[in-house]
């Protein structure tokens, strides 16, 4: 403990991940103070991509509240040196009411979270005709597995939620 | 000594703020003003669920515009995501009640409050808190993730409905808790989601009553530290030693004996019953008898010539924890529904720095 720095002068390397329909970063991290917020960085990624609406995640899995410093985050959610944050401008809202969170997307989720990484970007209208076309095995109640190369996006952003 | 205790729980769960709220001068536009409305705040609870029923009070007397709910205690803007309980105990050194809040439905103050749209953003803030919680607590949040809708949606309707049955029934599905010896066994990560929240009182105020009120969220310091548990076979840890993980810099290096100071299993009982004030109609406050004020710990501290401030009072759920208590006690019985456990802590600047 003793020999640990104090926070005040540890600095956070933030890794963002672009996801939907955010811009990718040309400057994928960044360092930041520990003793900043997380709403400092969400404020300078809202100047640096003139976007109003930003949603940031911490390690595809939530969304910290705006007053947690950075080092807190880091230490509670960090590996390898680094924060890992995910962009988007889908809301989780957004999406929930484009479609309802199902055990189909559940069973997505659990086969393609391993392959999260080797996933391609896509559009936002392929992800919503892919809704569409499964509605109907939701109603069917039959679930299949899909594979990774179904639907990428689908699975991008179900990571999210 | 049982570690989870049903009682406590539902005390906490009932627990509430009686809470006096007026409408913002500049949004009043009849003659006479409106009365304020006597309302009581679940501790558990957020503010904005009370839009739904402060609303028709004031209806009538609204400007024309569209509706921002935020509220304010004397000018500080109150941060919706943080549970009432959590910035009663924080705001008000000296409890206050009823607590006189104002409800402004215009202008919110996006600078330093970030706009809350009503019911939904809560839901999702507390999702996205337990979420955190879990990944502390697992080092991932799959058993959140995995949480059928249905479950999800009950889960947030019994806190916003204070159904204790049915959160318990939810919530156990988690598998987040409780807390004991043999719990800490198969926790992957042995780490207790925290959220602290110090404040620093100007100067040392033997009545909590001249605490001058705090005018900025800059002088409340929040920090997200989890509790690292090692577990040592027959022994359990206190809320001190908890606390001293969670703020060393406030405990002396030469007491740093005190960590292998454990208390042997068994020997510590809470003394008294725990007695709910809200029955006799006074407060939503839950208090413990047998409390022991920390002078100990205090005096302590003082002796140390770097120390700027020190710890003058531990507050949580509105009960000043008697720091020999277990540790998993106050966790299991005392958390918030997201599994956080929320702690105010007051400092005052040392007396008499050597």
């Amino acid at each position: 403990m003793a020999a640990e720095l104090p926070a005040s002068d540890r600095k956070v390397v933030v890794h963002l991940r672009a996801t939907g329909d955010a811009p990718i970063l040309k400057q994928a991290k960044f360092k930041t103070a520990g003793t900043n917020k997380f709403s400092t960085v969400i404020e300078f990624l809202r100047r640096q991509l003139h976007r109003d609406t930003l949603f940031v995640y911490v390690n595809s899995a939530f969304s910290p509240n705006p007053d947690e410093l950075m080092i807190d985050l880091y230490n509670n959610f960090g590996f390898d040196g680094k924060l890992v944050c995910i962009l988007t401008e889908l809301s989780l809202l957004f999406l929930r009411s484009m479609y309802c969170l199902g055990k189909l997307t559940y069973t997505i989720f659990r086969c393609q979270r391993n392959t999260i990484g080797r996933l391609k970007h896509n559009t936002y209208d392929s992800f919503h005709s892919h809704v569409e076309k499964k509605k109907n095995l939701e109603k069917a109640d039959d679930y299949p597995m899909l594979d990774a190369s179904s639907s990428p996006v689908l699975a991008h952003l179900v990571l999210l939620l | 000594m049982e570690l989870c205790s049903e009682e406590a729980v539902r005390l906490v769960w009932e627990g509430a703020i009686p809470l006096q709220i007026h409408l913002h001068e500049s949004e009043v536009t009849t003659l006479p003003p409106p009365p304020p409305v006597l309302i009581l705040g679940p501790r558990i609870g957020y503010l904005p669920l009370l839009v739904t029923v402060i609303k028709p009070h004031f209806n009538d007397t609204l400007p024309p515009g569209v509706d921002s709910v935020w509220f304010d205690y004397k000018g500080l803007p109150l941060k919706w995501y943080i549970p009432t309980g959590v910035l009663f105990d924080l705001l008000c050194a000296e409890p206050e009640r009823p607590w006189n809040l104002t409800v402004h439905f215009r202008g919110n103050p996006g600078e330093i409050l970030t706009p809350c749209g009503g019911e939904d953003p809560v839901k999702w803030s507390f999702i996205n808190s337990l979420k955190e919680a879990a990944y502390i607590i697992n080092g991932n949040c799959k058993n959140v993730m995995n949480m059928s809708q249905t479950d999800q949606s009950e889960l947030w309707q019994s806190l916003a409905k204070g159904n204790m049955e049915s959160y318990t029934r939810v919530s156990s599905r988690l598998k987040l808790g409780p807390y004991g010896e043999d719990a800490v066994m198969r926790m992957s990560t042995g780490r207790i989601p925290i959220r602290l929240y110090l404040r620093i009182l100007g100067e040392d105020v033997d009545d909590l009553e001249d605490v001058t009120t705090i005018d900025s969220w800059d002088s409340i310091s929040y920090i997200n530290r989890p509790v690292e548990i090692h577990n040592e076979e027959g022994h359990y840890i206190t809320f001190k030693n908890a606390m001293r993980s969670l703020l060393p810099e406030f405990f002396d290096d030469e007491t740093s004996a005190f960590d292998h100071v454990l208390v042997p299993r068994g020997d510590y009982e809470i003394d008294g019953d725990i007695e709910n004030a809200e029955t006799s109609g006074a407060s939503g406050l839950m208090t413990m008898s047998g409390q022991k004020k920390c002078t100990d710990f205090v005096s302590m501290k003082s002796q140390s010539p770097k120390k700027v401030n020190e710890i003058k009072l531990i507050r949580v759920q509105g009960i000043e924890v008697d720091l020999d208590i277990p540790f998993f006690w106050v966790v299991n019985n005392l958390k918030n529904p997201e599994y956080f456990l929320h702690i105010c802590v007051f400092m005052v600047p040392a007396l008499n720095p050597a």
